[in-house]
Parts: structure tokens; sequence; C-alpha cells
């Protein structure tokens, strides 16, 4: 799959936008919500790499939280600079991932979603109970914040929500660029049919599990990093952010948006993030909103919002193609 | 005392576990049959407790009607599953279903918190008083607890292996091609699969409720240890249910009496050594 010319010029345009969005809007309620949603959108992208080869990774939001809380911990505890500390939060989530894959990718479908729902669940136990490390319920704070020196400007972290805005706008982009690639090489190739059918694959000589095991690494050292912006952004980090129920709004996102591409994860979470602000007064009651949407999509739309043009389009043609034959 | 204590916790282990089979044995019967587990059977529990709080505590009716009242509802329940989720799904890979409950689940567990609050809640105890056996001393909460599970597991028990529609449900599990075409009727088979393991969810609810206290969440934990007792005891076989819920009931009293709460650390460790060293769990066959 190859862009076209205007879809080039399309995410051209779409990112400019994006770079040029905090010129103009200063509000801190929606940089902040755009903050979030980028971070979102990475965690979406690593749920959806997991789900073309048949998994469903509930233990994501846990990965995110090994990356908040390797951060604050290391901040905090060893005073180590933000941006020494930012790859680390990135690769421990990642090393965690290769341990856990090691024995579980072993297992298929629903058995690898039961296992990440139970590490989610004891990950969550651990948070809460290990109190000299974790800080158990109350979280660890305040964690500090970034700071950039370029020459003799100073840009501090805590004073600009813009700066968060750029650097998950940039950690968002990274991840997209990185997945699409990924997604129009020979290794995507392989990863999306690994689902299809895995025994064939192996015949063919790859190593299915070898290839599990770096999808699982890469969409969990994204879920790090995307942690390692989301702590000090907070500026807190409890156990309660990171339950297995975060990771199904993320899932539903993907789900909603399809299940084909990429882009159906980032366009899914948009919808998404759109939702529950439009619902925010009611974040409590959220769950009637969205549980019935991912059983009806599930149910009536199981390839997505991002199918939704393509089959428009046939439609038209269906409908026009019979009037030429008819007339 | 420390005989006293040893002997408490016994009994709690024995009724803890009770009440875990029951509820395992409910989500490995419909989880073989329907090849997809039913993530929301923790709020079937959840729901039978509500029940039972409104009948017995604020309506105060008594138990034996609370537990007509929980399996017509939590029956009720499963049979909307079923028509609404499972059914439709049913050529679809197994995960479709299984994602479909989570949203099932957040939908239960919003309504409860709207219409009974967050407040965890209680329901007086069925029989009360205490026990005396030479030197100890024994809670007679218990006792129903006991009697009563035991009960409804002979009865599974002999519905299943005794009877003829007990056989269908069997052959579904095993071979559901070759069951429809012996001329069963499996639409039928399904809506009685989701009765029986409704039943066993509000058996379990209702017998939770006096000893332990409701609240919207209270299915998640349950469910994490049914799916550990399943997984340990292998998937669809109801000796395997016993054997794991008496393993995880015994370790989780014992281990909250000696160590404080660690149920999270044996459950998943339990599910994760049994999915890496013996994927069909200890009496299965697949």
């Amino acid at each position: 799959m190859k862009l076209s010319q205007w879809q080039k010029y399309f995410t051209i345009l779409i990112m400019l936008f994006l770079f040029l969005l905090p010129v103009f809007m200063h509000s801190p309620r929606y940089l902040s919500l755009f903050d979030e949603g980028f971070i979102n959108i990475v965690l979406a992208l690593s749920m959806y790499s997991m789900w073309t080869l048949g998994y469903v990774n509930a233990a994501t939001p846990t990965f995110f939280g090994f990356g908040a809380y390797t951060l604050a911990i290391l901040t905090m505890k060893a005073n180590l600079p933000y941006w020494l500390v930012f790859p680390i939060a990135g690769i421990i989530p990642a090393t965690i991932a290769v341990i856990l894959g090691f024995q579980g990718l072993k297992v298929k479908g629903t058995y690898f979603l039961i296992l990440t729902l139970a590490f989610c669940e004891f990950m969550g136990w651990l948070f809460t109970s290990w109190k000299s490390l974790f800080g158990g319920q109350t979280g660890l704070y305040p964690i500090p914040q970034p700071v950039i020196h370029i020459f003799d400007h100073t840009i501090n972290f805590s004073t600009s929500l813009m700066s968060y805005y750029y650097l998950s706008l940039i950690l968002a982009m990274f991840a997209a660029l990185v997945y699409f690639k990924i997604y129009r090489s020979r290794l995507g190739r392989v990863w999306e049919n690994i689902a299809t059918n895995e025994d064939l694959l192996a015949n063919t000589g790859i190593s299915v599990f070898t290839q599990k095991q770096i999808c699982l690494t890469v969409s969990c050292f994204f879920a790090g990093l995307a942690g390692a912006i989301y702590a000090p952004f907070i500026g807190i980090v409890t156990p309660n952010q990171f339950t297995f129920w975060h990771g199904v709004t993320i899932l539903l996102g993907v789900l909603v948006g399809g299940i084909f591409s990429p882009l159906g994860a980032i366009i899914g979470t948009v919808f998404m993030s759109v939702l529950s602000v439009l619902l925010q007064r009611y974040s409590q009651y959220q769950p009637l909103i969205w549980g019935p949407i991912l059983i009806l999509t599930l149910l009536f739309m199981p390839s997505g919002l991002i199918a939704f043009p393509g089959k428009i389009i046939n439609k038209i043609k269906e409908v026009t193609g019979n009037k030429v034959a008819q007339s | 005392m420390q005989l006293q204590v040893l002997a408490q916790t016994f009994v709690n282990a024995i009724s803890l576990s009770l009440i875990y089979i029951l509820f395992s044995v409910g989500l490995t019967l419909s989880a073989g049959v329907f090849d997809s587990w039913n993530f929301a059977f923790g709020e079937f529990v959840m729901a039978a407790g509500f029940i039972t709080y409104l009948v017995t505590s604020k309506w105060k009716l008594g138990y034996p009607l609370a537990f007509l009242a929980a399996m017509a509802f939590v029956s009720l329940l499963g049979v909307i599953f079923e028509k609404t989720i499972f059914y439709p799904m049913r050529n679809r890979p197994s995960m479709a279903p299984s994602l479909a409950t989570f949203g099932a689940v957040g939908i239960l567990q919003t309504v409860a918190l709207l219409i009974f609050g967050g407040n965890a809640v209680g329901t007086p105890a069925i029989m009360s008083g205490q026990a005396h056996i030479g030197k100890i001393v024994f809670a007679m909460e218990n006792l129903p607890v006991i009697i009563g599970a035991l009960l409804m597991i002979l009865i599974l028990f002999l519905f299943i292996q005794r009877t003829k529609l007990g056989l269908a449900i069997r052959a579904l599990q095993q071979e559901p091609m070759a069951a429809a075409l012996q001329g069963m009727n499996i639409a039928t088979i399904r809506i009685i699969v989701w009765v029986v393991a409704g039943c066993m969810a509000a058996a379990s609810g209702v017998l939770l409720a006096p000893v332990e206290s409701v609240f919207p969440t209270v299915g998640a934990g349950l469910l994490l240890q049914g799916f550990a007792i399943v997984i340990l005891g292998g998937l669809g076989s109801i000796p395997g249910a016993l054997i794991g819920g008496f393993a995880l009931g015994f370790v989780n009293s014992f281990s909250m009496t000696y160590l404080g709460t660690y149920s999270y650390l044996f459950a998943f460790g339990i599910i994760m050594l049994v999915i890496v060293l013996r994927p069909q769990g200890l009496m299965g066959r697949r």
C-alpha cells in the first residue's frame, strides 16, 4: 500500500496544523486534552500492533505504568536528569515484556488476554502493596519537571503546557511513523498474517515466536515512553491510573476506528477522546455509553469506522454499475 | 488459641472454596460450551448479591425467596447475553464475544453504581450464634454456606452426569458439529447452559452476601480467582473446578490469616504456571 499524492499532502497538512495549533490555542484545558490524546494514540498503536497478531494485551496500561513509575522513581529517588531517564523508561517495560512474553506468548487468543489481565491485576496489587518503592495507594509525587537548556534559553516544563504538547506530539508522530513503516514493510506483512495462519507462516521458515516477541517488545517500549511523558505531565503516579479499564477504553478506540490499519487505531482514539470530552461531566457513568458502543461495534461494525468510505464507494459503484448493466 | 485460629481458618477455607467452586463450575461450563470466556460472570455474582440485599435486608422476605429471585434474575441476564452477544457472534473468532462482555461488565457495574451507590452493603447472617466442639468455637454463619453450596454442586453434578439434557450439554461441549448432526436443538441447549451457569453464579452470590459485603466491583476480584481455578482445573472440567476451587480457597484463606492478603499473587502465579507448564489444566483432556 503506497501513499498516493493527495494522501501525502494531506498528511503533511495535518502535521503542519498540529504543529502550529498551540500558537493560536492557549487554553490550558484544550492543550492538556490534546496531550492526553497524543499519549492515548501511542497506547492505541501499541494495542493495535498486538491485535494484528491476534492478541489483546490487557496489560498495556501496566507497561504504560512501568514507564511512569520508572521515571518517577529514578528522577525522585536517584535524582537523575529527566532526559537520561526518558529512554530508560522505555527500555525497562520492554525488558519486562521480553521476560513475560518468553512464556506468555506460547498461548493463543483469549488465554493471553486472561494472562495479561491477571498480570495487570497482580501489578496493580504490587504497586499498592510495595509502599517503600511504589509509594502505595497515595503514589509518588511531586515528580520533577523536565527542563531544556538551549544556549541561554531555559524552557521549564512546569510553567508551559505547550512544551508537553510538543513532547507528546513528537512521540505520537514518531510512534505512528515507526508503525506505518513497519506495516508497509515485510515485517508488517508477517505480523498481519500471524493471526490468519500461524502454521503456514512457520512452514515458510519464519520464526513466528521471534516475530511475536519483537512485536510485544516494540509495543511495550512505546507504552513505556508514553508513561514517561504522562508522569511529569500529571505530576503524580498512583496505581489507580494504570488499571485494566484504561486498557479497555484504548482497545475500544482501536476497535471503533478499524483493525486493518494503524490509521484506524488513530482515528478511533481521536473519536474516543472527543466522546470522553463531550461526556466529561458524567465521567463516572461513561461505561454506560462505551459499553454499548463496544458491543455494537463488535456486532455490526467489525471492520470499524475506517471501512466506511470504502463501503460507500463500493455501494455507489454497485448502484451505478447496475444501471449501466440495465441500460 | 493457636488451635482456635487454625480451626476457624480451616472452616473459612472450606466455605470460601465452596463459593469459589460454585462460581467456577458455572464459568467453566459456559466457557467450555461457548468456546469463549464470559468476563461478566463476576457481575452475575454481584447482581445476585444485590438482589439478596434487596430481598433480605430491605424487604425482609428471607433467604429462600432471595435464592429464587437471584436465580431467576441472573438466568434472565444470561439469556439476554446469549441473545445479544453470544448467539449473534457464534461464528466469529472466539475472542469477539469475550471482548463484547467487557462492555457488559462496564454497563452492569455502572447500573449497580447508579442504583445502590458505591458503598459496600451487607446482608443479615443466615444463621447466627456459635457452636462449641471441645474447646474450639465455630461461628455458625459458615454452616448454611457449606450445606447450600454442597447441595447445589451435587444437584449440578447429577444433572450433568445422569440426565439426558446433561449428556446433551457434554456432547455440545466436546463436538458442536457432531451434536448438531444428531438432531439436537443447539439454540435451546445453549440457553439451558446459560440458565444452569446463571443459577450457579446466583447461588454463589447469595451465599457470598452474608459472609462478605456486596459492592459494584465485587465481581472483578472473584473473576480472577475463577479464571485461576478454571485454568488450573482445565477448561470445561467440573472435577477440575472442584480441585482448583479447594486449592485456591485454602491457599487464599490461610494466606489471609497468616500472611496478609496475597490472593492476587497466588491467582496470577497459578494462571502463569499452568498456562506455561500444562495449558490443558490438571484434569483437561484437550
